[in-house]
């Protein structure tokens, strides 16, 4: 008979526990301190004694790690969010009303608010990230692009609530005080903001795919004689063209789970706009309303959050999982030619 | 010859008439946008008659001259510029005009301004087709002037947002300001607890992430073999990064809260930090470990090394500034997060956390357990009491929390460019 190895079962039994432990804790919401000692004395004791082979299932474990918390995340999302969609799915999210005081939840106006929202921050993103990022990419010289992509990064890096902030202070204001526009916390202001944050994401992802594109396609079009915009037109643009469609998808998930800013500009007012495209009337989206009334809500209200967040959740994983599937086509092409 | 000579002096006169233009409407839109309507009433009637008259001209000339040979892109921008330019006269001598489908959303200030930022688009890109022989050229540097424009605007909102909060937060910072906490009696602010806060919540993140974010890309550069694993990893993290913040803020008041002690605790907003850190730190780190050159680890093997000595002693140390970058710049992302912890984590006007005392143990745990203020969460919950009354402390706070934000920035990405410069492969 083949004996196995004492650092085999060691390692079995730790690993064993470990997702014992993991379980407890996930199911029975607590937190077992014999498990988790005998994991963490395990785990040194294998250290010091087989190092490589630990090292091997711990690195294995931790890459695990973001797999596991995305699912733990769609699990739970799941089980609390269900509830709102099992009495009358359609009518959730469809429906026009949403009541706190008579218990009656539909998401109707907040994901048409979250469409408007979006479709807004597109239209100021999507041409100015396409434009920037051809500009950084093919006419910016090589000192130039050295500045603008980290200005373009910085962008990104300006904090959500800061940029809601300054948008309620001045946008907002502007709005109101020069415009004439007599409500507060229209659609339009947290939609031009977020077109703003929308666009370092399309800038960046669109440049990666221009920048894909191998030169000597441009510089054959360029022996021909046209000209350097009619070759990028032609043919850089043309094969970069899917990449810059997941730039746009990528952008538009962004401006979709984008919440701060949106709940510090937005009115608050969870009703259709009249009519639909009013884009001046004061609103809602679906991640200012988790964000402006998780902090209050208690029984069906709560289910009713979840609810809005699982939808939340599916649509941005959809987005961004098209996006990757695209991203990953235009690589294939290009690795292979 | 002579002819010839003519034509492009009368084009040049075109293109610098239709870049007057464009500068016309460009200044019009920012007097408009910034709010000077009476320096703007003053300036619309003399300059906007002359636009009208030169929009006109052109037209007839671009109609009527069969050597100028005017496209026909160029005649309908032209046409759509004039009539631009009448209306946008007739509604500043009439005040305006609203839709009245709209009323009291679209108002006469707000067509006025669209108008205007319609013209000075269109203005400029005619002003770039007029002066080249070769049409191609034209639209060539047509294109450029609207590239560089779009990225001259986001630039340009970046820099403004930063003087603005600069010039407004300036008057209230001090070190009275940073350094302690808000004295009540004497109404002085104070946003030390929102610091140390944040500082708490982004050294528990981190110490989260980190490890579980390099290890991972250790696995997928060093261990793994299969394509199908890298992928798989590759689109969980993709996943986790773009998932809403406010989800995970969700996911965390339903999962981790009542897991911990059943209410908001420094402990869960580390651990969900450390979640929305994780993916970056997964993708920047295997970008670093894979630019590692091969060379390297077939050196050590060929020493004698094992494959986890070779690791541990070649590989990693040659990637650390690149992954120390890329925890800066995601660190200088989660600093910044509000709706996270807004659910998990944090509550106004609490102490700082403390961790060490200086009595026996020295060290005290259980801060880890309590809620804490943080830098974004104050911000957002100045503005949520009503921003009236402590408008100057909000700004303060927005200041800081961009300073610290810029400085992981600025530093993760000298680090990156300094490193760049300097490494050989």
């Amino acid at each position: 008979m083949k004996s196995v190895p004492f650092k085999k079962i060691l390692a079995s039994t730790i690993i064993a526990a470990a997702v014992a432990f993991l379980i407890i804790f996930v199911v029975a919401k607590s937190f077992n301190v014999y498990l988790f000692s005998y994991v963490i004395a395990g785990t040194i004791f294998s250290w010091i004694r087989h190092e490589d082979e630990t090292a091997k299932i711990l690195l294995l474990m931790a890459s695990a790690s973001a797999g596991a918390m995305l699912i733990l995340i769609a699990i739970y999302l799941f089980l609390r969010g269900l509830p709102a969609y099992q009495e009358a799915p359609l009518r959730f999210i469809t429906g026009g009303v949403w009541d706190v005081y008579n218990n009656e939840y539909s998401l109707g106006p907040m994901i048409w608010g979250s469409i408007i929202v979006t479709l807004g921050a597109t239209v100021v993103a999507a041409p100015m990230g396409l434009g920037s990022a051809i500009f950084i990419a093919k006419f910016a010289p090589e000192w130039l692009r050295g500045i603008l992509k980290p200005a373009i990064e910085l962008l990104a890096g300006i904090p959500s609530v800061v940029y809601g902030f300054l948008g309620f202070v001045l946008l907002n204001t502007v709005l109101m005080d020069y415009f004439d526009i007599p409500n507060m916390g229209q659609y339009l202001a947290p939609a031009l903001v977020l077109g703003i944050m929308a666009l370092p994401t399309i800038t960046s992802v669109a440049e990666d795919a221009i920048d894909a594109v191998p030169e000597h396609m441009e510089k054959g079009a360029l022996a021909l004689g046209v000209t350097k915009w009619q070759a990028i037109k032609q043919v850089t643009l043309p094969s970069a063209s899917s990449g810059i469609t997941a730039a746009f998808i990528l952008g538009i998930g962004r401006a979709l789970g984008e919440t701060m800013a949106v709940t510090m500009m937005i009115g608050h007012n969870t009703t259709y706009p009249f009519p639909l495209f009013d884009v001046f009337e004061p609103g809602e989206t679906l991640t200012s309303l988790i964000a402006g009334q998780i902090g209050e809500a208690s029984g069906e209200a709560v289910d009713a959050l979840m609810g809005a967040g699982l939808l939340l959740f599916f649509i941005v994983l959809v987005l961004s999982l098209v996006s990757r599937l695209i991203q990953s086509r235009l690589q294939r092409r290009f690795s292979q030619g | 010859m002579g002819i010839k000579l003519t034509k492009a002096n009368i084009k040049l006169t075109f293109f610098f008439a239709w870049l007057g233009m464009s500068a016309f409407f460009l200044s019009l839109f920012g007097l408009t946008a910034t709010g000077y309507p009476e320096v703007l009433f003053r300036l619309a009637v003399p300059l906007g008659a002359i636009t009208v008259a030169l929009a006109a001209l052109t037209l007839a000339m671009s109609l009527f001259t069969p050597w100028l040979k005017a496209p026909a892109f160029e005649i309908a921008t032209s046409l759509l510029l004039a009539g631009g330019a009448g209306l946008g006269l007739i509604f500043f001598l009439n005040k305006g005009f609203g839709l009245p489908l709209f009323e009291g959303s679209i108002t006469p200030q707000l067509t006025n301004v669209l108008i205007l930022l319609f013209g000075a688009l269109a203005a400029g890109w005619t002003a770039f087709l007029s002066p080249r022989e070769n049409p191609a050229l034209n639209t060539q540097s047509a294109v450029k002037f609207f590239t560089a424009l779009s990225v001259i605007i986001p630039i340009g909102i970046l820099i403004f947002f930063i003087a603005y909060t600069i010039n407004s937060g300036a008057p209230i910072l001090s070190w009275r300001f940073v350094s302690t906490r808000t004295d009540y009696l004497r109404n002085l602010p104070g946003i030390l607890p929102a610091i140390m806060g944040s500082v708490w919540l982004i050294v528990g993140a981190t110490i989260f992430a980190v490890p579980l974010g390099v290890g991972a890309a250790v696995f997928l550069t060093e261990y793994a073999s299969r394509r199908w694993v890298k992928q798989l990893v590759g689109v969980t993290a993709d996943c986790l990064w773009s998932t809403p913040s406010i989800v995970f803020g969700l996911f965390g008041y339903v999962f981790l809260v009542p897991r911990i002690t059943g209410h908001s605790t420094l402990l869960a907003g580390q651990i969900i930090l450390g979640a929305m850190l994780l993916p970056l730190t997964i993708a920047t780190s295997t970008e670093a470990l894979t630019a590692v050159p091969d060379e390297y680890r077939s050196g050590s093997l060929a020493l004698g090394a094992s494959q986890w000595w070779t690791i541990k002693k070649v590989v990693l140390p040659s990637s650390v500034p690149s992954i120390v970058t890329g925890v800066l710049l995601g660190v200088g992302r989660i600093a910044g997060e509000t709706a996270p912890i807004m659910l998990i984590a944090v509550a106004s006007q609490t102490g700082a956390p403390s961790f060490f005392s200086l009595k026996p143990p020295y060290f005290d745990l259980s801060a880890l357990f309590r809620e804490v203020d943080a830098l974004p969460y104050h911000l957002y919950a100045i503005y949520k009491a009503g921003v009236g009354g402590s408008i100057q402390e909000a700004w303060g706070t927005a200041l800081v929390l961009i300073g610290v934000v810029l400085f992981f920035y600025a530093f993760g990405i000298s680090v990156r460019s300094y490193y760049r410069r300097r490494r050989g492969w």
